[in-house]
């Protein structure tokens, strides 16, 4: 606060007389004149009436003449000046009675697009007693002790607000509007109190970002909302991939991702560089790691909930952005029916039409990381020329045909083309290959929403997805002699992962109790086709149906105490079986600022992914649906119980964990055991279990916010068919640090984080030897270790950001400055060893280092109009 | 609250303490084709960690027909050992038991011999090859098959000679190239170009089981992706046995 009073010297002269006028018309009239950016009740405010001349004088002075015979002051949160009771007045405002066991519903929007706000954290200051919004914004907070208490509204990003019911004379507003405290007034450049990137929730396991947060992070050249995410415990951050997030010690298809309702399979663009959401286009992020509510399944290790901006219902505005990868535009407009709104959103990238030196960087090291043969390291612009490519696209209507109805339709386009093609001379005759490779992959997804909620503060929700993944593969390779071709040989393979979904989701709100219950039917279709030259077409068809049912109970049992419980069940035709699955939770609060929580629940997963995209073997995502016979349904069993202590400017949060899994599953090809043949590969499977402890110690002080962060993970598996007692996950780091520092000054903002992890697990090789063929000839054999035996250097790199925000016309400009990796540390993601032969024959072994990312500065231009 | 704490803190402990790891004392490799066709056995024993450094002071000893056969040290071919089988002889059908004692370590191996391989045709053993059968099919030969078994054929020129080489006008001798990875038709058509010399050669046909097919499938010192997949049926070290069984044509190739 102190801060934003420090700062704010707004140049604003207020030139108004007020003769016996209202105090809310009078604000209104400052608020249309002056573009301030003001926060008040009207309906507490209207039975004031001022009378008074401002005669050229500042806005703060203004408004303290304003409210001087009041019983009302101002006070600057942030960037708005909120009008509020004086103490005095607040603890004798007179109101019609004083209630007890209130129970109050109302819908959280911001203020100025009108656009409501999922996920709003609102509780009864000093207790448990607490709700979060639901996708539209409403909630319903019951068991409120007395109209008196202190009802406080919080939401990542935006100013949070503090009221007493019994300021609204009995009739509680239905609508509470927050004011946004990330963007750039045009007149009033004021920042005040920052608030939270994070919120970090006293429900077991979960997070809730705010999209536009993700902006401010430092980045590898595009702002990534998965990235970002990677600073929160229990998310791996080591391993540089916005494609593959790992929560909990899970892998990466163990989390159900989930955009405007439907189900994205395929989270990346550029192989895993960047996240395939566009920040603009997304309103918050909801993470749900290891323990989930019961409405949610299909999934063992997460849940992240993508939510779509509505569009802004009050004015059109655009934004436009571009940075040394890609362009992206952005257009909102309320629509002319009722209050209603569109928002489409489209990125493309540059990277077919201008070869940055970040993205020949990039792609280079990319590249690089693929080849395994050889110590070489080439940069792969001086021998070919390859056309990488992506895009995406967001659109969503919003509309409010009537009071507590909601119609929404959403829809997401991603795509990525890489066109790669060179020449290969191996015996070095003039007469080279030349090898084609065209690849297209992609997802496709869009649903319809239709919400309603009662005054009474039931809700029922119909939801009707398709989701889709495809990636198509064409390989040409031709010898040419005498620049003739002579010989051609094809590979074409086509993947489609398609999944529709039909949700119906209730909530009864009555004596204490919020009672969720709701049926979820999902089809998947799952097809793989093989064609090259020479070779009878190959493929893959399987399709499941899974239909769930499920009730969950949150109940406020005491204002110290909140438990939910409940199950789902699941029919799979897959298998012709039920799974049934209780979870439950609990919290509890014993002192002021300190919330006990716990919590556990059984979840299986039907759909898995068996291989990863590649660039190096040109492999597209492969997954296979459960069965009964080579891929089994995984199963979680998972317990947590932690705490969450707020005192003063920190916050302190604990979570311990443990998972136990069985059906883990491993591609015998992934680890070097197996066919390289998706349609033949072998699998292990066996059982798993992780451990960990997750640990935050947040401070946000004025302009000043920061956190630290660890994870300690044991991660491991056990598989039938090894002869090994234990193999550890390869992208877990038994100890991962992370630190995040931010710094907002009136026009500029500074990002810098750390991370660290004390090294990931690697296979060793012990050596080699010869061995002899009965046909005579010899081969050269490597022996390696215990798979996962090795430990790999610690990993570790900082990255700074500095934005500076200024106003050109009526346009808000942000120019950013990322650098990844600031001190360039060479972090090996992973080893590999290969065999050469000397001029003796010999052999030799070799060493294959794969490096992660080194040093990437990046720029970025965004203007909002 | 401390109690919590200190449940956190152990928490944070055994995340960190690992369960004892495998013991990874891997230091020799043996290796072994025992062919009960030839009368003589060779096991080759090789350090490797030192650059398949050969280990001569090894105590190798085959298991057969319930007794222990002790091989010696080849003399001039170090890590080589052998044993005459000519005189006790194990025969197609036989389970062959192996230790080694390298370095403190015991090293063991097993193997079936697999049944013998039974010629059932051969469409002539006298193969006229000229410029104008370029591309023909030259011999059909096919045998009994043996449930769980694989094949190669090699073709190696035998006799005093002369071995004149065939003037084909595309590339020739391709034999191994077609029958030197394991297959599991018993029925084949060799085809002229897949030889490059005219003169005596001898076809062995050998019989293998399914799991010895990973040792030709592993890369060598070509590059790919799989080289994890070391084949290995050694307990306590690494490298391959394996029992074989053989039968062998001679056939002539003629202008």
């Amino acid at each position: 606060m102190l801060a934003g009073l420090c700062f704010a010297q707004p140049d604003v002269v207020l030139k108004e007389n007020f003769v016996n006028t209202r105090l809310d018309k009078a604000l209104l009239t400052l608020r249309k004149n002056y573009d301030i950016r003001l926060a008040y009740d009207g309906r507490m405010l209207r039975r004031t009436k001022v009378s008074v001349e401002l005669r050229g004088v500042p806005l703060e002075s203004g408004l303290s003449q304003l409210l001087e015979d009041t019983d009302f002051e101002w006070k600057l949160l942030g960037n708005t000046y909120a009008v509020l009771p004086t103490a005095e007045q607040a603890q004798t405002t007179p109101v019609d009675s004083v209630r007890t066991n209130v129970r109050w519903r109302a819908r959280v929007l911001d203020r100025e697009s009108g656009e409501s706000l999922p996920f709003a954290t609102v509780v009864v200051a000093g207790s448990t007693q607490g709700v979060q919004s639901n996708e539209e914004g409403y909630f319903v907070l019951g068991g409120i002790p007395s109209d008196t208490a202190t009802i406080r509204i919080t939401y990542v990003g935006y100013e949070p607000l503090e009221l007493r019911l019994a300021q609204f004379a009995g009739t509680y507003p239905e609508v509470i509007r927050l004011d946004h405290n990330l963007s750039v007034m045009p007149l009033v450049p004021v920042y005040g109190e920052q608030t939270r990137m994070i919120n970090r929730s006293a429900t077991p396991g979960l997070l809730t970002m705010q999209a536009e947060a993700s902006r401010y992070v430092p980045n590898a050249g595009e702002p990534d909302v998965i990235r970002a995410l990677q600073y929160q415990p229990g998310i791996v951050a080591t391993g540089e991939s916005s494609g593959n997030i790992h929560i909990r010690g899970g892998e990466a298809d163990e989390n159900l991702v989930v955009y405007d309702g439907f189900t994205v399979y395929h989270l990346d663009h550029f192989f895993g560089i960047f996240s395939a959401f566009n920040p603009e286009s997304i309103k918050n992020i909801r993470v749900h790691r290891g323990w989930f509510e019961p409405r949610y399944g299909g999934r063992t290790a997460g849940v992240i909930e993508v939510t779509g901006k509505d569009g802004n219902r009050e004015q059109t505005s655009a934004v436009f952005n571009a940075n040394l990868l890609s362009a992206n535009l952005q257009l909102q407009t309320p629509l002319p029916y009722k209050a209603s709104s569109l928002i489409v959103s489209a990125r493309r990238s540059l990277t077919d039409a201008w070869n940055s030196g970040a993205y020949r960087s990039l792609f280079n090291n990319l590249y690089n990381a693929s080849l395994l043969g050889s110590s070489d390291e080439p940069d792969v612009f001086e021998a070919s020329d390859p056309r990488f490519r992506f895009s995406d696209f967001s659109m969503r209507i919003s509309v409010e045909p009537s009071e507590g109805d909601e119609v929404n339709f959403s829809l997401y386009s991603g795509n990525d083309n890489l066109q790669f093609g060179y020449d290969f001379d191996a015996d070095g005759d003039g007469n080279p290959v030349n090898f084609n490779d065209n690849a297209d992959w992609g997802n496709l997804g869009f649903s319809g929403k239709w919400s309603h909620s009662t005054p009474a503060g039931d809700y029922a929700s119909t939801l009707a997805s398709y989701s889709r993944y495809n990636s198509d593969l064409f390989a040409l390779d031709r010898q040419l002699e005498f620049g003739q071709v002579v010989d051609s040989a094809f590979t074409n393979q086509n993947t489609l992962l398609e999944e529709w979904s039909l949700k119906q989701h209730l909530e009864f709100n009555f004596d204490g109790h919020l009672l969720q219950t709701g049926v979820d039917y999902t089809g998947q279709a799952n097809r793989f086709r093989a064609l090259e030259t020479g070779v009878d077409a190959t493929g893959l068809s399987e399709r499941a149906h899974t239909v769930s049912l499920y009730v969950q109970d949150e109940l406020a049992l005491h204002p110290l105490w909140k438990v939910l419980m409940g199950a789902r069940m699941a029919y799979y035709s897959g298998t012709n079986t039920v799974y049934t699955e209780p979870r439950g939770s609990v919290s509890f609060r014993p002192w002021k600022g300190v919330t006990l929580k716990a919590a556990g629940g059984r979840y299986h997963q039907f759909i898995r992914r068996i291989r990863r995209q590649d660039l190096a073997f040109n492999t597209p995502d492969f997954w296979r649906l459960a069965d009964l016979g080579q891929v089994p349904v995984l199963r979680a069993d998972q317990f947590l119980a932690g705490f969450q202590l707020e005192w003063k400017d920190w916050l302190v949060d604990v979570e311990g964990y443990y998972r136990q899994l069985s059906g883990t599953l491993q591609d015998k090809a992934l680890v070097g055991l197996g066919n390289a043949d998706v349609l033949d590969a072998d699998f292990l499977t066996g059982t798993g279990e992780v451990l960990g402890v997750d640990l935050t110690l947040e401070r946000t002080v004025g302009r000043h916010t920061g956190w630290f962060t660890a994870t300690f993970a044991r991660n491991d598996r056990s598989f039938d068919a090894l002869d090994q007692s234990y193999v550890r996950a390869r992208y877990q780091h038994a100890t991962e640090l992370n630190a995040v520092y931010t710094l907002r000054l009136p026009r500029w903002r500074f990002t810098a984080t750390w991370i660290y992890g004390n090294g990931a697990a690697y296979t060793e090789a012990l050596g080699s030897y010869e061995v002899e063929l009965v046909t005579g000839q010899t081969r050269d054999v490597i022996v390696f270790g215990d798979l996962n035996g090795a430990t790999l250097p610690a990993y570790h790199r900082a990255d700074l950001a500095l934005h500076y925000f200024l106003n050109w016309g009526a346009a808000n400009v942000e120019v950013g400055v990322s650098v990844f990796n600031v001190y360039n540390r060479t972090n090996l993601a992973q080893r590999g060893y290969f065999l050469a032969s000397e001029s003796g024959g010999t052999p030799v072994l070799g060493v294959r280092d794969i490096r992660g990312l080194g040093r990437v500065p990046t720029v970025h231009l965004r203007l909002e109009f | 609250m401390r109690n919590l704490l200190l449940l956190i803190a152990l928490m944070c402990v055994l995340t960190q303490c690992r369960r004892p790891e495998s013991p990874q004392d891997n230091r020799y490799a043996v290796t072994g084709v025992l062919n009960a066709a030839l009368p003589e056995q060779h096991v080759r024993v090789q350090r490797i960690d030192g650059g398949t450094a050969p280990v001569s002071d090894a105590e190798v000893v085959l298991w057969y027909l319930g007794e222990n056969h002790p091989m010696t040290p080849v003399a001039g071919e170090p890590g080589f050992y052998s044993i005459p089988t000519a005189e006790v002889p194990f025969m197609p059908g036989d389970y062959v038991g192996l230790r080694v004692e390298a370095g403190g370590t015991t090293l063991r191996g097993e193997a079936n011999v697999p049944e013998e391989v039974i010629l059932e045709n051969i469409s002539g053993n006298v193969l006229v090859v000229n410029e104008e059968s370029t591309g023909a099919p030259l011999l059909d030969i096919s045998w009994e098959p043996v449930e769980g078994m694989l094949y190669v054929m090699t073709a190696t020129p035998i006799g005093p000679g002369p071995h004149p080489p065939i003037p084909f006008p595309v590339e020739s001798g391709n034999f191994d190239a077609f029958f030197g990875l394991p297959f599991d038709d018993t029925e084949q058509t060799v085809f002229d170009t897949d030889f490059a010399l005219y003169g005596l050669h001898q076809i062995t046909i050998y019989a293998m089981p399914e799991s010895y097919e990973q040792v030709f499938l592993y890369p060598g010192d070509d590059f790919t992706e799989n080289l994890e997949a070391s084949p290995d049926n050694i307990e306590n070290g690494s490298g391959y046995l394996t029992g074989v069984s053989q039968t062998t044509v001679t056939v002539e190739l003629v202008p």
